[in-house]
């Protein structure tokens, strides 16, 4: 059943109502209404952390598949339908991670990020690509909550809600999180 | 300024950088940057925003779209659904046009088959009593040679 209950019990409004209520119904026409207003975001999720088109595709499409089998026990209110996506999207993306540590995909990341372009381009591409490895090597909680925060651009108390915990627990993972970070890419 | 208020801002820039456009909405608008030691933390927290700025992330292809949809399309659906659900389903489970077709033809080959076989021909009653008149005549021939 989906979503599990979140930290608070006061019922959410979601702007995704109507339209998961038809979807759980079988309506094809108001999923695909869903797809289009979340793809986007799940996709570039699973991409900044992942780095290859490939596999930010097919998390994308795992997410939601999943949403489609589940809708038929959705529980409106307890959550957002947004927030649900991104929890699933980041569950997905961390065991594809930890699928990775023990082959070295370095080749195939860059691969995926390197285009021909002006030299300006390419200086970017290569810091984005120590982001990118600076981010792979923060712990799960710290990268999960910088992903939501940072790169979404979620408010405090929707990330604390995907992420199931309090918003000062939240605060204390990003600046973990950032500390970690300012080592590895400026101190370093 | 307050130390407490102070301190809150050094806590806000070290957990959602400089930017206040990520701190929370109630705060915003509450604290300034004013003085040397937040001004100092803001300037480090600015030089890491930028560089995580730069892990951008492409838009997904249209036809990843596409190919949700086609799969939402052929997924079948758990929780409220009818017979016709139910019997589609049943008949992917069991392999489909692929598997379940051929098993049900064979079925139902074999079944007319033994039905064939068991039944028997037309005519086959009355030669059947034929022969049970027979032998009935034989015993009682037997019994009368001697």
């Amino acid at each position: 059943v989906i979503p599990d209950p979140v930290a608070s019990s006061t019922k959410v409004s979601d702007p995704d109502a109507d339209a998961l209520a038809a979807a759980a119904r079988g309506d094809e026409r108001a999923f695909a209404r869903l797809v289009d207003r979340h793809l986007a975001r799940v996709h570039s999720l699973a991409y900044r952390v992942l780095g290859v088109r490939a596999e930010a595709e097919d998390v994308a499409q795992e997410v939601l598949l999943r949403a489609w089998r589940q809708l038929p026990t959705w529980r409106p209110g307890e959550a957002k339908f947004s927030t649900w996506l991104q929890r699933v999207t980041l569950n997905l993306v961390n065991d594809r991670l930890r699928g990775r540590r023990d082959q070295v995909d370095v080749e195939q990341v860059e691969l995926a990020s390197a285009s021909p372009g002006p030299e300006q381009e390419s200086a970017r591409l290569d810091q984005a690509r120590r982001v990118r490895a600076a981010l792979q090597q923060l712990p799960e909680r710290q990268r999960d909550a910088m992903l939501l925060c940072h790169f979404e651009g979620l408010g405090n108390i929707e990330a604390a809600a995907a992420l199931q915990i309090s918003v000062e627990a939240l605060e204390s993972l990003l600046g973990r999180a950032r500390r970690r970070l300012r080592e590895l890419l400026i101190d370093a | 300024m307050t130390e407490s208020r102070h301190e809150r801002i050094v806590e806000l820039i070290a957990a959602y950088g400089a930017d206040r456009r990520r701190w929370p909405a109630a705060e915003r608008l509450a604290h300034e940057v004013d003085d040397a030691a937040s001004q100092a933390a803001a300037r480090e927290a600015r030089e890491l925003d930028a560089l995580l700025d730069t892990l951008q992330a492409p838009p997904p292809p249209s036809a990843l779209r596409r190919e949700i949809l086609l799969a939402v399309a052929r997924e079948p659906r758990h929780g409220s659904r009818g017979l016709g659900d139910a019997w589609r389903e049943l008949w992917r489970e069991l392999g489909g046009a692929r598997i379940a077709a051929p098993a049900l033809v064979l079925a139902f080959g074999v079944g007319v088959g033994l039905d064939w076989a068991m039944t028997p021909p037309l005519g086959a009653e009355a030669e059947s009593e034929d022969l049970l008149t027979l032998v009935q005549f034989e015993e009682t021939y037997t019994e009368l040679d001697p």
